[in-house]
């Protein structure tokens, strides 16, 4: 395949990662939050496909392997699994920023990353396709970490957290060699992390403010225990 | 000049006479997923046909505005056929093909509508101008920046030239990326479902139709045409800079003849996809559609920034 073709199908794909991120900050129903992250994963893995198709490192291959199976079906699964659960489908409220300011904030978060990173971009050595994955992969962190401060329940926090890790993988996939060991660490720690959650979602009914009420009984406890 | 004279002729013949098909089209389309067998593909023919031959009626309160606004926004809809080249690219021009002047031609037709909505007095009027008012203020920006990426990334300003440029270069897959924004722009302008229901003369959800509720007779066929030809330019813009196979650049019978063939089946394949696309989906509430061009706004300026800056 032309390789300028292959570094245009990159760029499309993506910007499809960042606009799925974009869309999940203002998405309200549970479902397809899940959906479209093992959509992104999906993404994700193909993208390191591609790069495993050009540089022809095993490494990557494992990686994209290591993806699909994890962050495109066991992860999902499981969160499907809390979210039915929980017996809620919709995520409706928000803490600070509404819908379309958050998706601006975003946009101002993506410019504001761009135009820092075009001054150092020389001392990177990077074309424009890594350019725009280091870009893209920071603003994934940074959106992830919107849709975990803008969100109120659990589980889509969960979702945005998951989103970060992935711009995390993409940052790392193009500004050097990421050791599988570290990837398959990530990936233990993503599970458990899911795990806990799962968890403590059973418990707090799936809000965080609910929580306080659920550790109350805790606190009273522990006062009556440190006052004997 | 003759080379413009053809091209004048062409596009009005086809908008004149192609555009009602594409709302029958996607009505039909929408009726077989629905499991009905719907109206007749020459329906909205038909319609306009019968709409010419009625005499308009108008209230007792209405002022000159009521008269004029369908000529107006017709006029301006003919006027915008000669930016837009369907099949056949002439030789450039500066008057017509500009970007900027098609938005304000664009933008009066509404404008004018709108205020005949306002001028009967009727309190449905009213509604409907208000509320296609503030649509189209928010979906502007969106808009010029949409079509910013589109100037930025083929560096010229002018229709004609942009998809010649887009013909003759086959490597613009990042502009793929706008193909959403301007579906959205396509949704909005033509008043399809996630943003309002052509369908429906329902008070709690018409938009478009609520302007134009006082309208009748001839008035009324004018204006139904007029946004049919909108509609079928939109598609004519989309399908040509995104595939622009088979348009023809030479004043050929043969090739012009096999360039309206082509256009024809990707604009019926076009319509057809939103069809589909619109039985997916269910109406948006008024207050999230900003959500929806906020998310457009994002990924145009995604693709300027790249294709300017890097």
């Amino acid at each position: 395949m032309n390789s300028l073709l292959l570094a245009d199908l990159q760029k499309i794909l993506i910007v499809g990662m960042i606009l799925l991120t974009v869309i999940s900050v203002s998405r309200r129903n549970l479902i397809s939050l899940i959906n479209m992250y093992s959509f992104q994963s999906f993404i994700l893995s193909l993208v390191i496909l591609l790069i495993f198709f050009e540089d022809k490192k095993i490494i990557l291959l494992y990686i994209a392997l290591l993806t699909i199976i994890s962050k495109c079906s066991f992860i999902p699964i499981l969160l499907k699994r809390t979210q039915k659960s929980m017996k809620i489908h919709v995520d409706l409220e928000y803490n600070l920023f509404g819908p379309t300011t958050s998706i601006f904030i975003s946009l101002l978060i993506f410019g504001m990353l761009f135009f820092l990173f075009l001054g150092i971009k020389e001392q990177l050595g990077a074309n424009s396709l890594n350019y725009i994955s280091i870009i893209f992969g920071m603003s994934m962190l940074f959106i992830g970490m919107l849709i975990i401060i803008a969100r109120k329940k659990i589980i889509t926090k969960i979702i945005g957290y998951l989103m970060m890790e992935n711009g995390v993988v993409l940052l790392s996939i193009f500004i050097g060699d990421l050791p599988l060991l570290i990837e398959i660490l990530i990936l233990i720690d993503l599970l458990v992390l899911l795990a806990i959650t799962s968890v403590l979602g059973f418990g707090m009914n799936s809000s965080v403010e609910n929580f306080h009420v659920k550790l109350n009984p805790f606190r009273k406890w522990f006062k009556r225990v440190s006052e004997e | 000049m003759n080379n413009f004279l053809l091209f004048a002729v062409v596009n009005l013949t086809l908008v004149l006479f192609l555009s009602p098909l594409y709302i029958s089209v996607i009505k039909k389309v929408k009726a077989i997923i629905q499991g009905r067998r719907g109206p007749s593909i020459i329906q909205s023919y038909r319609n306009i046909f019968k709409l010419l031959k009625k005499e308009s009626l108008y209230s007792h309160n209405s002022s000159f505005i009521m008269r004029v606004a369908p000529y107006i926004d017709f006029t301006g809809s003919l006027l915008l056929s000669l930016f837009v080249p369907l099949v056949f690219i002439p030789n450039n021009s500066n008057v017509f093909g500009n970007i900027i002047l098609f938005l304000y031609i664009l933008m009066l037709g509404k404008f004018v509508i709108a205020l005949s909505g306002l001028d009967a007095g009727s309190t449905f009027g009213g509604m409907g101008s208000s509320r296609e008012m503030s649509l189209s203020a928010i979906i502007e920006p969106t808009i010029i920046v949409v079509f910013a990426a589109v100037v930025f990334s083929f560096d010229s300003i002018n229709f004609f030239e942009i998809i010649k440029s887009s013909l003759l270069s086959q490597n613009h897959i990042f502009l793929w990326l706008l193909l959403i924004p301007f579906i959205i722009i396509f949704i909005t302008e033509s008043s399809r479902i996630p943003v309002d229901n052509p369908e429906t003369h329902l008070e709690l959800t018409m938009i478009h139709e609520a302007m134009i509720l006082e309208q009748s007779g001839k008035n009324l066929a004018l204006i139904e045409w007029s946004s049919a030809i909108k509609q079928l330019l939109l598609i004519g813009i989309i399908v040509n800079i995104f595939i622009p196979i088979g348009i023809s650049t030479s004043m050929n019978i043969l090739a012009l003849s096999i360039a309206v063939i082509i256009f024809f089946v990707k604009s019926l394949l076009f319509a057809i996809g939103i069809g589909i696309f619109e039985s997916n989906i269910a109406k948006l509430r008024f207050f999230r559609i900003p959500n929806l061009f906020a998310i457009s706004y994002f990924l145009s300026f995604i693709t300027i920034l790249i294709e300017v800056l890097l």
